[in-house]
């Protein structure tokens, strides 16, 4: 079974990112966890990353409600970095709302949309078919 | 007398003879001497003169000339004496008794014997007659002068040509030519006989000529300078000898008379044929003629009418004090105008109006009165519908409340109605007539002028608004205008400052309503993200301490805790699910299988009915298709039909059936199950409440019914239950056809 290397997390709530970090770390499928408190901050370092040659994760755990740049505005810019095809992009949100049901739609990510909170044994069949995949 | 010896025997008895002529002749012969002495005279002589030959013989012959006569006579003599025979010449010898006798001479001269013979004739008699009728004539003459007609005298001779031998002076008078010239040409008096009467003229004379009856003519003549007369001739013939025919006759011009008569016939006919009907009366009313129109109208015939008061007609409608008025105004000479209300003849009553005049005569006298009328019942019943039409429309107006006013296209204004004189710019009696640029405030002329140009341009309707600031108050006013009649525009205005004012407060509330749907929407957003992250968080942290710490997580507080946190998610969740219905704005519809979505429903649910023992039942034709938000139709069928299998009376065969029915403008979808039923009567208006649960099972979470209104109303539809405990529960969902 592959290790999956690097797994951004762009959250801004301290208690999910610390769930999240705990599940992630209990599955043991992830080598490292890189968390972001708002979509700006991701994209300043993946884009530096791009910049100077290197790696990006192969997972990032969206959310959309931040400060600065919400996960919206990260996506958005996201896609126009070169190589970001190799990366899987997961929203994670606790919006039940509608709106963001749809914008996920138009982004193609219906299908990566993921409610908070997000069950332990939902991430580690998530985290286990990527890894599979990868074989 | 010459005598000779030679023939003596012979000429005895003629001489004897001779002598005895010469004695007994009437005629007085003479032989007389150059010496102006009578030589020898006849007996008749004596007889004439009562001279005896020897008495006339002793004088010279001129001493018994008369004194007139005497230069005459000695001119002739003269004459006579050297050599000339004369005749007929005339002087007068004086009598014995003093008168002079008018003597006809016929002489001749025998110079050789300075002698000369005549004969002269007694022609006093003749003479006097002559003179008489020289005197005649010259009165004649003279009154004919004086006369307005000519008189004449016309002979046509046997071989049909004709004479003037008198033609009065006064002829110059009428045709222009002297009575010396008609005679001279007297065909002018047929040449100038108007084409068209010339041939009766001509029949006429001819007849009287045959009949010898009196002749009598009217004929125009035309004369030189293009005036045309009217002649009327008289003349009486007489047979002459001859043959001929003498006339003796008198014209005269009767053209005045003519034009009068013919001037008479036109006013008569004009009476005659009048539409009106016409009365003449005498000045005790009496009538004495009426007109055809009358005797159509009223039935009376002009016999019948003639002498009768024109009260023949009355009808009894009118008061004495009517008749009295009618009798003062036209008996002081004044003319009565009116309508009367009559009766014709075969009872039938009618409305007239009169004119009633009296006619005066030279001297302003009365002589009679004229009555025209006329017959006014149907325009009279037309006036009345106009007057009701003018009245119904007048009221009309007073009765709306808009303010009316009539403008040309000059500004002016030419009628004007209003019941608010409180909206008024300026006094309501400024705007009949009145210019608008006298009025109104320039801003609002210009913009009512430019309109009333384009509503005459273009004969369309224009609706516009202004505003005035009356009593330091700001009114606005919406007109409608319209083009009709010559350049006229009619215009209808309301105020509408209050209609504004509600309008700004509509919008007022709208702008609140817009604020709450989105303080509405920021809650929806703070619930969905702000407060369900702390749900989901608690949610997580419990998850966590299950795995890491099994047994503080076992703990009855832990598990309360739980609890609680999936409740509230799941409140949360359904109260964003609520508000999302209320304030999506674009839902997106789309043509749907009605049959297609029960299958996938019952499908769904066949799991639990298969454990409750419900069966359930599809009576819904496979064409059947609405208009809905796809995923409100699943969650309402599903959740009706959840309700019916969740709700089954376990003692009985349960059903829960699903049919629909196409009503009107709505599709109907019917779930009916035989559960245990509701007592509508104790929550019926509760039913479809939030958070009203009516039944202990503890799957119910109390949103379902409320969720399932709110879907239905949302795609502007409606829901209905019947219910009964026991009996079972039936919901119709109305579903309207005609969703976009």
């Amino acid at each position: 079974m592959n290790e999956i290397r690097e797994i951004c997390l762009i959250e801004d709530d301290k208690i999910q990112i610390f769930l999240l970090k705990k599940f992630i770390e209990k599955t043991g499928l992830v080598k490292s966890v890189n968390i972001f408190e708002n979509g700006k901050l991701a994209f300043d370092e993946l884009k530096r990353r791009v910049d100077t040659n290197g790696e990006l994760p192969e997972i990032i755990f969206l959310d959309i409600n931040m400060p600065v740049w919400d996960g919206w505005q990260f996506y958005e810019s996201f896609l126009k970095l070169p190589g970001n095809g190799s990366v899987t992009t997961f929203i994670l949100t606790s919006s039940l709302s509608d709106v963001d049901k749809i914008k996920g739609k138009k982004f193609e990510l219906e299908d990566r949309y993921l409610l908070k909170p997000l069950k332990f044994e939902k991430l580690q069949s998530i985290l286990g078919s990527f890894c599979g995949v990868m074989d | 007398m010459k005598k000779t010896k030679s023939d003596q025997n012979i000429n005895e008895s003629e001489y004897h003879s001779t002598k005895r002529l010469f004695d007994y002749s009437t005629d007085m012969m003479c032989v007389a001497g150059f010496d102006g002495y009578f030589k020898l005279l006849n007996p008749a002589w004596t007889k004439t003169l009562g001279w005896s030959s020897e008495e006339l013989m002793s004088k010279p012959r001129i001493d018994y000339v008369h004194p007139d006569d005497i230069d005459n006579t000695q001119n002739v003599n003269s004459e006579i004496i050297d050599g000339e025979e004369v005749y007929k010449f005339e002087n007068r010898y004086r009598c014995k008794n003093g008168d002079y006798k008018w003597l006809s001479w016929s002489s001749y001269p025998s110079p050789g014997e300075e002698i000369m013979f005549g004969v002269a004739r007694d022609v006093t008699a003749s003479k006097a007659a002559e003179e008489e009728m020289a005197k005649t004539f010259e009165k004649f003459n003279f009154l004919g002068l004086h006369l307005d007609g000519v008189l004449y005298q016309f002979r046509l001779d046997p071989d049909g040509s004709f004479h003037l031998p008198y033609v009065s002076p006064s002829i110059e008078k009428i045709y222009g030519i002297s009575p010396a010239d008609v005679k001279e040409n007297p065909d002018f008096i047929l040449d100038i006989i108007h084409p068209d009467d010339l041939d009766g003229f001509l029949d006429s004379i001819q007849i009287s000529a045959v009949t010898l009856e009196k002749w009598q003519e009217i004929y125009r003549v035309i004369l030189q300078d293009g005036r045309m007369l009217w002649i009327e001739g008289n003349a009486t013939p007489q047979k002459l000898e001859d043959g001929s025919i003498l006339w003796h006759g008198y014209i005269q011009d009767i053209t005045v008379r003519k034009d009068a008569e013919l001037e008479n016939k036109k006013l008569t006919t004009a009476i005659e044929q009048n539409p009106a009907s016409i009365i003449i009366t005498d000045i005790d009313g009496r009538i004495e003629y009426v007109n055809p129109s009358f005797v159509n109208l009223t039935g009376f015939t002009f016999d019948e009418a003639r002498g009768e008061k024109p009260n023949i007609l009355k009808s009894g409608d009118h008061t004495d004090e009517f008749y009295r008025n009618l009798w003062d105004t036209i008996s002081s000479g004044k003319i009565w105008k009116g309508n009367m209300f009559n009766r014709k003849k075969n009872g039938e009553l009618y409305w007239e109006s009169a004119i009633i005049s009296p006619v005066l005569d030279n001297e302003g006298q009365i002589m009679n009165y004229l009555s025209i009328k006329e017959d006014i019942t149907q325009s009279l019943a037309a006036e009345t519908k106009i007057k009701d039409s003018e009245l119904y429309h007048r009221t009309l107006l007073q009765s709306i409340p808009d303010m009316v006013f009539v403008l040309n296209d000059e500004g002016t204004f030419l009628d004007f109605k209003t019941s608010h004189n409180d909206d008024l710019y300026s006094d309501p009696d400024a705007f009949i007539n009145n210019d608008i640029r006298n009025i109104m405030p320039d801003k609002v002329v210009q913009k009512i002028m430019a309109a009333v140009l384009q509503c005459l341009n273009t004969e369309q309707t224009l609706t516009f608004e202004y505003s005035l600031v009356i009593k330091n108050s700001t009114r606005f006013f919406s007109a409608n205008m319209v083009s009709f009649g010559n350049r006229k525009v009619i215009t209808t205005v309301r105020n509408i400052t209050e209609y504004r004012n509600n309008l700004d407060q509509i919008q007022d509330l709208l702008d609140i309503e817009e604020k709450q749907n989105e303080s509405l929407h920021t809650f929806t957003h703070i619930v969905s993200h702000n407060l369900r992250i702390h749900t989901a968080n608690m949610l997580g942290i419990l998850m966590l301490l299950e795995m890491e710490d099994t047994k503080t997580f076992e703990n009855q507080f832990v598990q309360l805790l739980k609890e609680s946190s999936i409740n509230l998610e799941e409140t949360i969740g359904h109260l964003i699910e609520v508000l999302e219905i209320k304030l999506e704005k674009e839902k997106n519809f789309e043509k749907t299988n009605l049959l297609e979505t029960v299958r996938k429903a019952i499908s769904g649910l066949q799991y639990s009915a298969n454990k409750n023992d419900v069966r359930q039942v599809i009576d819904i034709p496979e064409d059947i298709t609405v208009n809905v938000v796809p995923s409100y139709l699943d969650n309402i069928i599903l959740h009706l039909l959840d309700n019916g299998i969740r709700y089954c009376d376990k003692t009985k065969d349960s059903y829960v059936r699903i049919s629909s029915i196409i009503e009107d403008d709505y599709t109907i979808i019917i779930i009916k199950d035989n559960g245990v039923g509701l007592d509508l009567e104790m929550y019926g208006e509760q039913l479809f409440d939030m958070y009203k649960k009516f039944h202990d099972k503890s799957t119910s979470n109390g949103l379902g019914l409320f969720m399932t209104k709110n879907q239905v109303e949302a795609m502007g539809g409606h829901i209905e239950v019947e219910s009964e405990l026991t009996k079972g529960t039936t919901f119709k969902v109305y579903l309207p056809n005609k969703n976009e």
